[in-house]
């Protein structure tokens, strides 16, 4: 009975205290919800503003004041970069100031009430504030740091060759002035009968790789180039043991074909010094419509194959990554293709060449 | 005759230095780091030029640094670098190895003959000093720690170029540096100078 009657009293309050419980259970609910959407809102305008925190950080400003954070203020440091907001001298602030060799970030918020369950959702929005500043600005250091870096490569990679000419040029300068006799002239002759393959090469190459990333140049005169003859030469070049076979010609820019098979053949000539006695065989055939050279050599084959052609990527010690890449990008804009992988034989390289397109912008250009 | 060593990976312009060359001297071609040897153990080289960048490392000094200190530990000729690497540290490690001199691409051919004919005039004046008695002796030290090291590596220096003029014949050593034989078996076993050592390097 007794207990009856403490049910019947308590009922009215327990009613009241689930309906409080209630209220306060969806509006804890309404706040994480509202945090987690300015955290989605913040990550999407990151990725609109293209990673970009002088960019983001106003729009951020904007979007935290949906979860009641009055204002945000910083001061960010970073590759020769400054990006800063003064502080407003308000009490209620959370701050947090990071330093690294590379970069500082020192992010405050002004909050309206920093106590109870809301601090947390502050501390939430905060720390994704930071964090994703923080990625941005990795990002940006990382990418500026490779971007260096391979123009370096890309730098040194042209200098030994611009630098190999302009010394001979200075040479051919010198040795004209003081040529005397025609046994001395005749001599003169000779050398640099024997020196054009080779000059030939260096400047084709030189060619080739300030091409890189241009837009195909429509009014480039195409000549017949024997391609298997190329091959052939390449071979005498550089002392390769093997055998260069079949016959091909197609309508191209000569400076181009050497380029990509300059850097196959020099390819192998680089794995002899390391693997002697290898040898390197090549075929050019015709197919429909196309020109097919393969070129294999009978050495060890290479770890991840399939990265050759990246862009400044490298198995070798002081290799610069240019070569293939620049070798495949030819190939590409010329609407062929290029290919490596590891065959019973060998590393063989497969190379097709469309005579058609040349044949036609030939055509055209007669007309 | 001067014999000299050019080495140098590209056809075309070794092709160009050659013909220079060739005007007044003797001149071996070598377009890699295994023909430069072969060229020096076969042939009577008095002077090298050579480039830093050969293949199948033409970017970087490493393989000109390893001939360098080849030529230099076995033939102690001179030796000139010329070569398109503008590293600090690769003229640094050069000048460092005993390289005569540095010259980078490009270079006038007045520049590089002149370069010869000075590295002919030290050799030149080298050994008439050695003739008479005064041998050239170089070396490094960390300049600022005190006058002892650099002491040191100069008593080590001399000693060590008498022992192995002499064949480390002890008694004629002691005679040509004016000490002792007994002083001279200190130093011996102070360097730890072993005959074996001094035999392998000559």
């Amino acid at each position: 009975m007794l207990t009856l009657k403490f049910v019947q009293s308590m009922y009215l309050f327990v009613l009241v205290a689930g309906a409080v419980a209630l209220v306060i259970l969806f509006y804890l609910r309404y706040l994480t919800n509202r945090a987690f959407k300015v955290q989605l809102r913040m990550v999407d305008a990151n990725q609109e503003c293209n990673y970009d925190i002088a960019l983001f950080l106003p729009k951020a400003s904007e979007l935290v004041k949906t979860a009641e954070i009055e204002e945000i203020f910083y001061d960010i440091h970073y590759s020769e970069s400054t990006v800063a907001r003064p502080a407003p001298g308000t009490r209620h602030t959370i701050v947090r100031t990071i330093t690294r060799p590379d970069y500082s970030i020192s992010l405050g918020i002004v909050t309206s009430s920093p106590r109870g369950y809301q601090r947390y959702i502050y501390m939430i929005i905060f720390e994704t504030l930071f964090l994703l500043i923080e990625m941005d600005i990795l990002m940006k250091i990382k990418v500026a740091n490779e971007a260096l870096c391979n123009f370096s490569k890309l730098h040194t990679f042209l200098l030994h060759d611009v630098k190999n000419v302009t010394q001979f040029i200075k040479g051919l300068i010198y040795n004209i002035d003081r040529i005397k006799g025609p046994e001395r002239e005749h001599r003169f002759i000779e050398y640099l009968r024997g020196s054009a393959p080779a000059l030939s090469v260096r400047t084709d190459k030189i060619l080739s790789t300030l091409e890189i990333g241009m837009e195909k140049d429509e009014e480039e005169t195409a000549e017949e180039v024997d391609i298997a003859r190329l091959i052939k030469d390449l071979f005498a070049l550089y002392h390769i043991k093997g055998e260069a076979a079949g016959e091909g010609a197609l309508p191209t820019q000569r400076h181009k074909m050497v380029t990509v098979f300059d850097n196959i053949i020099k390819n192998v000539r680089e794995k002899s010094a390391r693997e002697p006695g290898i040898e390197c065989f090549s075929s050019v055939r015709e197919e429909t419509g196309s020109l097919v050279v393969v070129i294999y050599d009978t050495g060890s084959p290479v770890k991840n194959i399939e990265r050759m052609f990246e862009p400044f990527y490298t198995t070798k010690e002081s290799g610069l990554g240019i070569g293939l890449f620049q070798a495949r990008h030819i190939v590409k804009n010329l609407g062929g293709d290029m290919a490596v992988e590891n065959t019973g034989r060998g590393v063989e390289f497969t190379v097709k060449l469309p005579k058609s397109a040349k044949t036609e912008h030939i055509d055209a250009a007669g007309e | 005759m001067e014999t000299i060593l050019l080495t140098e990976d590209d056809a075309a312009l070794r092709g160009q230095i050659r013909f220079a060359l060739e005007e007044r001297f003797e001149v071996r071609e070598a377009e890699n780091v295994l023909k430069a040897v072969h060229v020096l153990n076969s042939e009577n080289i008095t002077l090298a030029v050579l480039d830093l960048g050969l293949p199948p490392h033409e970017d970087t000094p490493e393989e000109g640094l390893r001939l360098l200190h080849y030529i230099l530990e076995n033939f102690g000729i001179k030796v000139i670098i010329l070569t398109g690497q503008k590293t600090e540290t690769a003229a640094l490690e050069s000048i460092k190895s005993g390289a005569f001199d540095y010259l980078v691409k490009p270079v006038s051919m007045e520049q590089l003959m002149f370069s010869i004919d000075r590295a002919i005039l030290f050799r030149d004046t080298e050994q008439e000093l050695s003739k008479q008695g005064t041998a050239k002796v170089s070396f490094g030290i960390e300049v600022g720690k005190g006058l002892q090291p650099a002491r040191e590596e100069a008593e080590k220096n001399v000693i060590l170029t008498v022992l192995k003029n002499t064949n480390f014949n002890v008694y004629k050593s002691a005679k040509l540096l004016g000490v002792k034989r007994e002083s001279l078996y200190y130093f011996i076993k102070k360097f730890g100078f072993k005959r074996e050592d001094i035999d392998a390097d000559s």
